[in-house]
């Protein structure tokens, strides 16, 4: 495929894990130097059934966040990343405001009452990115023609992402499939509540 | 051997039982001890724990907060339930109401089942204790929620279930087995598996169990030792029973107790084989020995017994052939001592050591002499005149023999017989007189067998004196003679001689000396007296012409 001048190109990454697995809810991003501009998009994490969902989000640096809380019980959601600081203090229904995260960075959510209920938000500064999928696969589409830093985060990444970011050239369109192998952290999530279930042992 | 091994194997197989059945005694109480101890220190721990939890901001906004939801509460008591791995978490109002049951959420605005525990919790700041709920065991923890005051009691329950009777056992190494008196189709928790739990159950239907004693207990096809612990709770009594498999726990010295069977059965085998072949490596020369002793016992003196041992029956086996040879040594000896001598004077000189030197004792002499013997050797050869002699002393030495007479000596073709020496005999002179006689007969057919061949006839004398001699033997140290010496003797050779007189007509002469100590009755005739050598008065001599009829 011979592109030149201004078609658009794609990424296909492939993300495993220390053993060779699939790796899902990997946030794939692609940065260059021209994607730092702020999005001014919306965006919803739901309470639902006791958890966020979904549990990992990626947004780009701007982009507003409403936490509707879609069950009978109050919640109580907190950040106490640097990247966002927040509390919406025991709520029901829908808050009348939402939280614009408008710095580049990661941030962990967590319910004061539900310490089983967990979620991640990657505030990217870039509009490209995606989330894999249980194949442990993303496909960046559209990227303007240009040099780009591939990166991958995940809830569960030991360091921080530049560390493995990989460099894409697309000047002359598709770039082949970048693999990404994560060192992960073994997940120590506070379990969900497990009610009567197993008889109260984790 | 085996009655000893038996025994002190029944004597240790006793004391290992008794020491191992002491040490199981004593672990199982100082097991309970640490039970007790495990479950004093858990039970203080849960309440600690729970007097943090009842400081979560977070939970008491959710309890005590503005608009406070009975749903928001419930979810947030789950998130703390799981926070400290509690059952379940119940919370009591300051009145004894129960306002919470994570179990039973619907349950509500019911007494508490365990007002007495608040009050504790109310005068010590918490309390603690076991109770039963829903009829399963749990230890419970009360302390309260504090905005700061009290505000109500949150108690989190923990069931004392098969795991955590599995983590007592871990420290304690005992068989927990939780029951509740008041419902006693059931256990409330084991660390047995089922098959085991299903066993005891029925067996405690049947037995029950005395608290605070050591009872051993059958079930599953194994014994155990169990304690029975109360364990009191704020709602009845449960029962903590802690075992040890007396099985197991006897299974070292089973162990030890097989071991020793082992190597006593092969110390009896071992011991048993020793002893056969010990027998065997003495009876064997033994019968060697009875069989050698009987073979020499009938005279066969060959016989010799192969034993190469170093011990005593190999000494003794070195003795028999030594014997043996000895005997046959002798037997050769006394062949041709008796062939040499006469047999009687070999047997003398067998018994005693031969040494030189003689005793006094009356013996009676006889000598013969052939008559014209050398005129008959005239125109014969050497050879021929020896077998016509030796065929002659044969015949005489045999009729000398035959009645117990010793041929002393032949001298050319005189012989000298003793009766008397070496062994005296009551009739001596009958039977040197009755020799005499038969000598003379003989020589009547051996001249008749001669006259047939062609020879000359041959005449015989005889004399027999009677008398007190010196016999011995005499000669040199190395070279002796069993023999006679005296008058006595001289006088036998001269009555011989006599016989040559034509005007006594007889082949025999005796001394009267003979003729006196004969118990016989013979046919004589009186010749005369002879003077004698070393005595005075003349001796009277006779012609013995036969036996009186």
């Amino acid at each position: 495929m011979a592109f030149s001048g201004l078609e658009a190109g794609s990424l296909n990454v492939m993300v495993k894990d220390g053993k060779g697995a699939p790796v899902s809810d990997a946030v794939v991003y692609a940065k260059s130097s021209a994607t730092g501009a702020h999005a001014g998009k919306r965006d919803e994490i739901d309470q639902r059934n006791k958890q966020f969902i979904p549990y990992v989000t990626a947004l780009q640096v701007g982009t507003s966040v409403l936490f509707p809380n879609k069950d009978n019980i109050r919640h109580h959601v907190y950040s106490l990343s640097p990247a966002k600081r927040f509390e919406l203090p025991l709520y029901a229904g829908v808050p009348a405001e939402p939280v614009v995260f408008d710095h580049e960075g990661f941030v962990t959510l967590g319910c004061n009452i539900h310490d089983w209920m967990v979620a991640y938000i990657a505030v990217l500064a870039t509009p490209y990115f995606q989330l894999t999928g249980r194949d442990g696969r993303a496909v960046l589409k559209d990227l303007a023609p240009g040099q780009y830093t591939v990166a991958v985060w995940h809830p569960l990444l030991k360091g921080r992402p530049e560390a493995s970011a990989q460099h894409a050239d697309l000047r002359q369109g598709d770039a082949d499939e970048f693999l990404f192998s994560l060192d992960l952290k073994p997940d120590f999530r506070a379990r969900r509540a497990p009610g009567l279930s197993n008889g109260g042992y984790p | 051997m085996t009655l000893l091994q038996s025994v002190t194997y029944l004597v240790v197989r006793h004391a290992n039982r008794e020491h191992a059945l002491a040490q199981i005694d004593s672990s199982l109480r100082a097991g309970s001890q640490v039970f007790k101890k495990l479950i004093e220190e858990r039970n203080r721990q849960i309440t600690t724990t729970a007097a943090i939890l009842s400081r979560d901001h977070a939970f008491l906004e959710a309890f005590a907060g503005a608009d406070q939801d009975r749903a928001t509460t419930l979810s947030a008591l789950e998130s703390l339930r799981s926070r400290i791995n509690a059952e379940r978490i119940l919370i009591a109002s300051l009145d004894k109401q129960l306002l919470f049951d994570t179990r039973q959420p619907e349950r509500r605005s019911v007494p508490f089942p365990f007002p007495k525990l608040v009050d504790k919790a109310e005068a010590g700041g918490a309390a603690y204790a076991f109770v039963i709920l829903d009829k399963e065991l749990y230890a419970l923890a009360v302390t309260p929620l504090l905005a700061p005051d009290p505000i109500a009691w949150l108690c989190p329950a923990f069931h004392i279930d098969d795991r955590f009777a599995r983590e007592i056992k871990a420290y304690s190494d005992l068989e927990i087995t939780f029951l509740d008196p008041a419902d006693p189709e059931r256990l409330l928790a084991s660390t047995f598996e089922q098959e085991k739990r299903d066993s005891l159950l029925s067996r405690l239907l049947e037995q029950r169990l005395p608290i605070k004693q050591i009872v051993d207990l059958q079930f599953s096809g194994e014994h155990f030792v169990s304690y029975s612990l109360p364990l009191p709770t704020e709602n009845g009594t449960a029962v903590a029973l802690l075992e040890r498999s007396l099985d197991k726990e006897l299974a070292p010295y089973l162990r030890l107790e097989q071991t020793y069977l082992f190597l006593a059965l092969i110390g009896l085998l071992i011991s048993a084989a020793l002893a056969i072949w010990i027998a065997r490596s003495v009876s064997r020369p033994v019968l060697q020995l009875a069989e050698g002793t009987r073979k020499i016992g009938a005279g066969d003196y060959s016989h010799r017994i192969k034993v190469r041992t170093e011990d005593e029956i190999g000494l003794l086996a070195g003795a028999f052939n030594h014997m043996s040879e000895g005997l046959a040594e002798r037997d050769q000896v006394r062949d041709l001592l008796g062939k040499v001598v006469s047999p009687a004077v070999a047997a003398e000189l067998l018994r005693k050591d031969v040494t030189l030197g003689g005793e006094e004792r009356e013996v009676t002499i006889l000598f013969s002499d052939l008559r014209s013997f050398t005129s008959m050797c005239e125109a014969r050869s050497a050879q021929e005149m020896l077998g016509v002699l030796n065929h002659y002393f044969t015949r005489m030495s045999a009729i000398v023999e035959t009645h117990g007479g010793v041929v002393d000596k032949y001298v050319g073709d005189a012989m000298m017989a003793l009766f008397g020496a070496p062994l005296a005999g009551h009739d001596d002179a009958d039977r040197a007189m009755e020799t005499a006689l038969e000598m003379s007969e003989a020589l009547d057919e051996l001249n008749r067998e001669w006259q047939a061949q062609g020879r000359h006839a041959l005449e015989i004398g005889i004399g027999i004196n009677t008398d007190v001699v010196v016999a011995g033997n005499m000669g040199s140290q190395t070279r002796l003679n069993y023999t006679v010496i005296g008058d006595g003797v001289n006088l036998a050779s001269r009555l011989e001689s006599l016989t040559k007189t034509p005007e006594y007509g007889t082949r025999i002469i005796v001394s009267h000396s003979t003729l006196e100590k004969a118990k016989g009755r013979y046919r004589t005739r009186r010749l005369g007296e002879v003077a004698v050598k070393g005595k005075q008065r003349p001796t009277e001599i006779y012609a013995l012409l036969g036996r009186e009829i």
